[in-house]
């Protein structure tokens, strides 16, 4: 059931992403584990078509907040304004169910962190009330790479709170000459259309959440999580939220496959989107060219797997 | 390398409770060498033994630890206990971690902890203190239930062989004991006198406490207790190694049969039976030999028994000779019976592993039609594809490519694949088959046979590449 719900988006996100199947894969399993993605890569990747085409796919409601510098966190949120007889508290874009942050480090910390709660905990708190958000809620955020200009890091704490961070990188060759054909008229994801419904989504994530994962995989996972923390290139490994949300991914990895268990080649095929945003390096280590990516890759080959021992 | 140990110990205390209960039992444990002249070495050993512990049994460390463990034992005497209970409860804790070292030493399980767990061993062999052999207990315990998971764990395959090692090993270890039989008397004298000195030379010993009607210098009649204990000491040794032999044998045929019957899929407490028979048999031994009228025979201080054989009737002792005359002693009436059982048990062991081998591996010698139908349907499918499964690994390791540990079994087959062209589809088909099975617990009877077939055939194609 679950295999043919995601196939049916992969098919309807085609029409407008192409190739990026990896992603796209990891990005359905991080929704059908209840999570938030982050889509990070230089401009001109597709980052926000991705997302925009994930959004309509699935049939959920949508809103879309362009972060910029001078964004406040009630923009976010919303804001009580005086109406007279008394305040009223006006809803920001984040009550929705899926918010696509675009371009999430253009603004400042404190408007990033506004988002913090509604991530974590499905609610907002504002003017001393608490108001849960729908469901599903999801976030999916763009950022560019730190390294370019007008950006701000993401507080480490959000970063945590985003279950895996996905890059698309350039396309083919053969990609881009496709992309050129595509879009040589009007761009398609006009003509998008829903393919699925939040109910529909809902039940999914319910059965994601049922794919059996045996004991001494979940043993591999927390060794994996518990690998980084003592790589000395780090000053901060994976937190706990990281061990679920491996689960999670691999779970969700599993339904889209058509599988009811889990396959150590789906925790590690998540282990990068899941863990490397969370590895803060040392900056003796970034001046040496270290990776987080190549950390956890490093890591992938280090801790056995369980297997039939000869 | 102080740098090293600080963040391991940070990690330890953030992430590891049971690390840390681990810690505060060292400590404990090295809190009585402090006040005597090893305490650091035996610090350092009990630290290092920790930090081996928490790193999965990280050799280095457990090496330090071993090493410090040694220079402290070689620094400190054994310790007079104040309390008789203790001294006779002292054999009975070293059985257990002796048992426990040397079961992690024989039973292959991956990231054993033998080296971890050699400083506490060491360190609980002269042990000073009711402190330290408490806390020695408690790390004991906690190595227990951490082996136990572990052979919860494994293939229940794994565990019916070892099962025969321990049988092997158990008797050996049993009937070894013969040897060793003075160790009892160097630790304390159970009735609660000075300690006696292992590494000293036999000292002659006093006359036992008679009654003596000698005064009138005629000969007088006393039993002969030295030969008495050597025959209670044979006995009891060949009694422990024939009951402990037979308690292993039982085991593993219930366990075989449950295998055989597809009944087991899954490891219980009941197949650790050999385990704990072997702890209960071999300190029971201890315990009896302790209480032995003399403590124990020792052939070293049987050579000063008071009682001689030199001339007279045997059994006749002149009371003026009794503490400088001492009659040879035949050691080899002792210990056969046990050494004799110890060989027929390793033959044993070794032609049920050989059965073994027959009936639950795939064998490549054989030829392709007689190999394809030689799938067992009385075991249950899972075992069947874990066992097609194992033995393909076999094949490949034979070949030069072995698995590497970080591999999936999907990496592997693609790896195998591309150095075996021809057994692409054979090895895919077997991985395919294995998957569910291994990850996902679900098998029956088409899927045993297919996974079987595959392995065969990956088998047969590498033949025929040899």
């Amino acid at each position: 059931m679950i295999q043919e719900f995601a196939n049916r988006i992969k098919t309807n996100v085609a029409k407008v992403i192409v190739g990026r199947d990896s992603t796209l894969e990891i990005t359905l399993a991080a929704i059908l584990a209840g999570g938030h993605v982050l889509l990070e890569d230089v401009p001109g990747t597709g980052k926000t078509m991705l997302a925009r085409a994930l959004a309509v796919s699935l049939g959920l409601g949508f809103k879309r907040v362009q972060f910029t510098p001078d964004l406040l966190p009630s923009d976010v949120t919303g804001v009580s304004v005086y109406r007279g007889t008394g305040f009223e508290f006006l809803a920001g874009p984040v009550f929705t169910n899926l918010l696509l942050a675009d371009e999430i480090n253009r603004a400042t910390p404190k408007t990033q962190s506004a988002l913090l709660e509604a991530m974590a905990e499905g609610q907002v708190s504002a003017d001393g009330e608490t108001r849960s958000l729908p469901k599903p809620f999801i976030v999916i955020a763009t950022q560019n790479p730190v390294e370019m200009d007008g950006t701000y890091r993401l507080p480490e704490a959000q970063l945590d709170r985003f279950l895996v961070r996905c890059t698309l990188g350039y396309p083919t060759a053969e990609e881009e000459l496709e992309v050129l054909h595509r879009l040589r008229g009007l761009h398609p994801i006009g003509l998008l259309m829903a393919v699925s419904s939040s109910e529909e989504l809902l039940t999914a994530q319910a059965k994601s959440r049922q794919v059996h994962l045996e004991p001494e995989l979940r043993q591999y996972i927390v060794r994996l999580v518990h690998g980084t923390r003592a790589l000395s290139e780090v000053y901060l490994g994976a937190s706990p939220r990281a061990s679920l949300a491996l689960q999670g991914i691999a779970q969700g990895l599993a339904s889209i496959a058509g599988r009811s268990f889990v396959l150590p080649d789906d925790i590690k095929r998540a282990a990068v989107a899941v863990l490397s945003h969370r590895l803060m390096l040392r900056a003796e280590a970034r001046l040496r060219g270290v990776t987080a990516e190549g950390l956890v890759k490093e890591l992938l080959a280090r801790v056995p797997v369980p297997v039939e021992s000869v | 390398m102080v740098t090293y140990t600080v963040i391991h110990t940070a990690d330890a205390i953030r992430f590891q409770p049971r690390s840390l209960m681990a810690l505060a039992l060292l400590v404990l444990a090295a809190i009585p060498w402090f006040m005597l002249v090893g305490w650091f070495p035996a610090l350092l050993a009990a630290l290092f033994a920790w930090l081996a512990r928490i790193n999965q049994g990280s050799r280095p460390y457990a090496i330090f630890s071993s090493v410090y463990a040694a220079l402290a034992v070689v620094l400190l005497p054994p310790f007079d206990f104040p309390n008789n209970l203790f001294n006779r409860l002292e054999p009975f804790f070293m059985v257990l971690v002796l048992g426990y070292g040397l079961g992690m030493a024989l039973d292959g399980v991956q990231d054993s902890t033998i080296w971890a767990w050699l400083a506490p061993l060491l360190l609980l062999l002269f042990a000073p203190s009711v402190f330290g052999m408490v806390a020695l207990f408690g790390l004991a315990i906690l190595a227990a239930l951490e082996k136990q998971q572990r052979f919860i764990g494994i293939n229940p395959y794994q565990l019916q062989r070892l099962h025969l090692v321990w049988l092997a090993a158990g008797t050996v270890f049993i009937a070894s004991l013969g040897l060793i039989l003075p160790v009892p008397s160097a630790f304390q004298d159970p009735t609660g006198g000075t300690p006696i000195q292992a590494a000293q030379p036999a000292q002659p010993r006093e006359l036992p406490k008679m009654p003596i009607e000698a005064t009138s210098g005629q000969p007088i009649k006393v039993p002969n207790t030295s030969r008495i204990d050597q025959t209670q000491d044979s006995l009891l040794m060949a009694s422990t190694a024939v009951l402990y032999f037979f308690v292993v044998l039982l085991a593993f045929f219930l366990f075989n049969r449950q295998l055989e019957q597809g009944k087991k899929t899954k490891n219980s407490l009941w197949d650790l039976m050999p385990i704990i028979a072997f702890f209960i048999l071999a300190t029971a031994f201890f315990a009896l030999a302790l209480n032995a009228p003399n403590g124990g025979s020792n052939p070293s201080i049987g050579t000063d028994t008071p009682f001689s054989s030199q001339g007279g009737q045997p059994g006749i002792a002149a009371p003026e000779e009794a503490t400088t005359q001492a009659p040879p002693i035949v050691t080899a009436q002792r210990t056969w019976i046990p050494f004799g059982l110890a060989a027929i048990a390793l033959l044993f062991a070794y032609l049920l592993f050989r059965r073994l081998g027959k009936q639950y591996r795939l064998e490549p010698d054989k030829e392709p039609d007689n190999v394809l139908f030689s799938s067992i349907p009385s075991q249950s499918a899972t075992n069947r594809v874990r066992v097609a499964y194992q033995t393909f690994l076999e094949y490949a390791q034979a070949q030069g490519i072995p698995r590497t540990q970080a591999e999936t079994p999907l990496e592997f087959a693609r790896r195998y694949a591309e150095k075996n062209p021809e057994t692409q589809e054979a090895v895919t088909t077997l991985t395919h088959l294995y998957e569910p099975v291994r990850y996902g617990q679900l098998a029956d009877e088409t899927h045993a046979l297919k996974a079987e077939i595959a392995a065969q055939v990956v088998g047969v194609l590498r033949k025929e590449n040899l």
